[in-house]
Parts: C-alpha cells; structure tokens; sequence
C-alpha cells in the first residue's frame, strides 16, 4: 500500500523511543534473531495502526471497530480514544503485569480447527482441568488457553478426536484465561496512569458484543480483554446484525477474513490491500 | 453417497484449482497437480475447510468433518493432487472414509 513502509519505519522509531530500544524491522532482522513474544505484539499493533491511519485518511465512511484480541489496542488508537504512544505503553504494561503474574510456569494457547465447542469441552472434561476456550472464530474454529503440558495432551486429544488442523501458537501468556484474573488487576489499577479518552469511533467489546462508552469503559474492557475469554464470532455476527455489510482487517494475519467465510450473513470481509486496490476511488 | 462418473474427476479438478488460483490470488496456469498448498500457494486448513463445505453442497455429501479429520492424519495431504485424490474419497465413501483407510 502506498506510504505503508515509510509509515512503519517511523512507528518503529516511536516504538524503539518508549518501549523496545532493540526493536528492529522484521523485514531487516536477521533470522537467528527473531522478535521476541513481546516485540511481536508491538510490531503487530505498529502494523495494525498504520494500516488503519492509511484507511481513515483516505476513506471517511461511516463505521464500527472492533479489536481482536490484542489488537485491542490499535482498535483504539482508531477510535482516538488513546494515542499511539499511549497504546505502547498499555500494551508494555499488561504484558508485565501477565508475566509478573505467571512467574516461570509455562503457559500457552493453541488453535483447534473441525471440532465443536462440546467436543472440545468433552476432551477437556475431568481430565485437563486448566484448559480453557478463550476464543470462538466460528462453529468449528476455537482458540484455547492453558499450561503448556495440558496444551500438549489436549492437541494430542484433539487429533485423535478428528480435528482438522491444531496448532501452538507459540505465546507464553495464557492471554483471556481467568488464570489471568491477578495480572488484570495490576493492570486495572496502572490503566489509572495513562491518558484516555471515550472512543469517537463507535468500538464493539469482543467479550460480549456491547458497545464499549466512557473512560471507565474502555479502562474495565482492557483489563477485562486479558482474563476473560472472547468470542470472535458472536462479535462479528453481532456487528452484521447491526448492518455492518463489509469488514476491513487491519491486522497482518489472514485468519479473520477466511474465517468469515463459515459465518452467515450479507456481507463482506476484505484485507486492506484489497480494499485499498478495489474500493477507494 | 455420489455417484462417481468418469467426468468427476475433471470436475473436482476444475473446481480446486480455480478455488486456489481466486483464494491465492494467483493465475490459474500456475497451479497444476504437483503444487505445493502450504509452500507454494501459502494455502492453509481454512481453505481445505471451505472447499470440504463446497463440495458437501455440490454433490450432497453427508459426511462428518471429523471423519475428514481422522482419514487426514493417516493420509496428509501437501500436494493440489493429493487434496483432489481426497476430496474423490470424500465424493465416493462419504462417513465411510475411513473404512477405506
């Protein structure tokens, strides 16, 4: 997209500024140095904001955000309800406090693709105790979230059971878990110390669909978003129902877009490029 | 279960290799039965998942995606050649998959 990488590379620089001094280009990084699970969540916010900033100047229409996950924090920034520097420095804390939190048990998430939610509830039942579903993106598509050995055992189940595909996702923060409960108050009490404003943007909670209003809403969705599972898929079927009839993902994955594909409605579901390439005029 | 005629195959051929070109972004002459899904065309479980939900509408299937699943770890696919070898398995044994495993 046109003025995409300048616009990166100065994000970088901002970031490099007041959170991650080693942060460095993935494009230039060399790859027995890869980002660490900290600087991913910064490039991919970095990623989302700059994507979102080349949309909103080009394209005023009327819209909803919504944020997936830790794209939280980009969605936002989009909405002008924090600043870019301020959503480093929210994400830097919730990450600290996560980790403060789990102290050196190992955690982690994974993806589960073919089954249903009771069939994963029923692998799980009396047998991995820990394991929680912290994601639904859609009749068949769940990411879950727990310690690392009933991870393991649990894709093993999973395989057996018939899922099509399961996957690490590679993370050590058990992100959305009620494990979590701790670390989100820290969280809580440190969202106190940043500036925040009531979104512009109408934004959508992807925990339960309302629309998030007022300081003190935004403040109790972040601390919220990191020990209460989300559900991806009520959150777009909501936003469908509401009239939404296209969606733009501003983050780097693909996921969402084929995902909608198994979600019912009128309406569709693109990458910025597309987008970029075929809408605005 | 479907009945498996001689022009299937050309069929689900046609129909794979077009879904994959449109998905991938890709022209369709690039793609033949030798191409790589993950590393050539960056493809991924989701599209394997809607070309099942393309095919259980086109020919009326009844199968489980579980059973798709189970057949998959005994038989992984890598190759547009491979998944058009299993979706004909699908087409023809429908649940019964994995009787032919």
């Amino acid at each position: 997209m046109p003025g995409f990488n300048a616009l990166f590379a100065d994000h970088i620089l901002l970031a490099r500024n007041h959170v991650s001094k080693e942060l460095i280009d993935p494009a230039a990084a060399k790859t027995e140095n890869p980002p660490s699970e900290f600087e991913i969540q910064i490039l991919t916010y970095i990623f989302s904001h700059c994507i979102s900033e080349i949309l909103s100047g080009e394209h005023d229409i009327q819209h909803l955000v919504s944020g997936y996950s830790m794209g939280i924090y980009a969605a936002l920034c989009h909405a002008k309800s924090i600043s870019f520097e301020t959503g480093l420095h929210l994400i830097k804390s919730a990450y600290d406090c996560c980790r403060d939190d789990i102290g050196e048990m190992k955690w982690g998430m994974a993806t589960i693709i073919g089954l249903t939610r009771p069939d994963i509830e029923k692998l799980t039942l009396n047998r991995l105790p820990h394991i929680e579903i912290t994601n639904q993106n859609a009749d068949i598509s769940f990411v879950v979230s727990g310690p690392e050995i009933e991870l393991t055992l649990l894709m093993d189940f999973a395989r057996e059971e018939g899922a099509l595909h399961v996957r690490n996702l590679g993370v050590s923060i058990p992100y959305h878990a009620t494990v979590l409960r701790n670390a989100a108050c820290s969280f809580s009490r440190k969202l106190k110390e940043h500036s925040i404003a009531p979104p512009v943007v109408p934004m959508i909670s992807l925990i339960d669909g309302h629309r998030i209003d007022g300081i003190e809403g935004v403040q109790t969705e972040l601390w919220k978003n990191l020990c209460t599972p989300l559900n991806w898929f009520n959150t777009m079927r909501k936003m469908v129902g509401l009239g939404v009839n296209q969606f733009v993902e501003c983050g780097p994955s693909t996921g969402l877009i084929r995902n909608a594909n198994f979600i019912e409605g009128d309406f569709r579901f693109l990458s910025p490029h597309t987008y970029y390439r075929k809408i605005i005029p | 279960m479907a009945k498996i005629t001689a022009s299937t195959r050309k069929e689900v051929s046609e129909v794979v290799y077009r879904f994959f070109a449109e998905e991938c972004e890709t022209d369709v002459a690039s793609i033949n039965d030798q191409t790589n899904i993950i590393s050539d065309l960056d493809g991924d479980s989701l599209m394997f998942l809607e070309l099942i939900e393309i095919f259980k509408k086109k020919y009326n299937l009844e199968i489980e995606l579980k059973v798709i699943g189970k057949y998959a770890v005994k038989h992984p696919v890598a190759t547009i050649g491979e998944l058009i070898d299993m979706q004909m398995l699908i087409i023809e044994h429908e649940n019964r998959l994995l009787d032919n495993s």
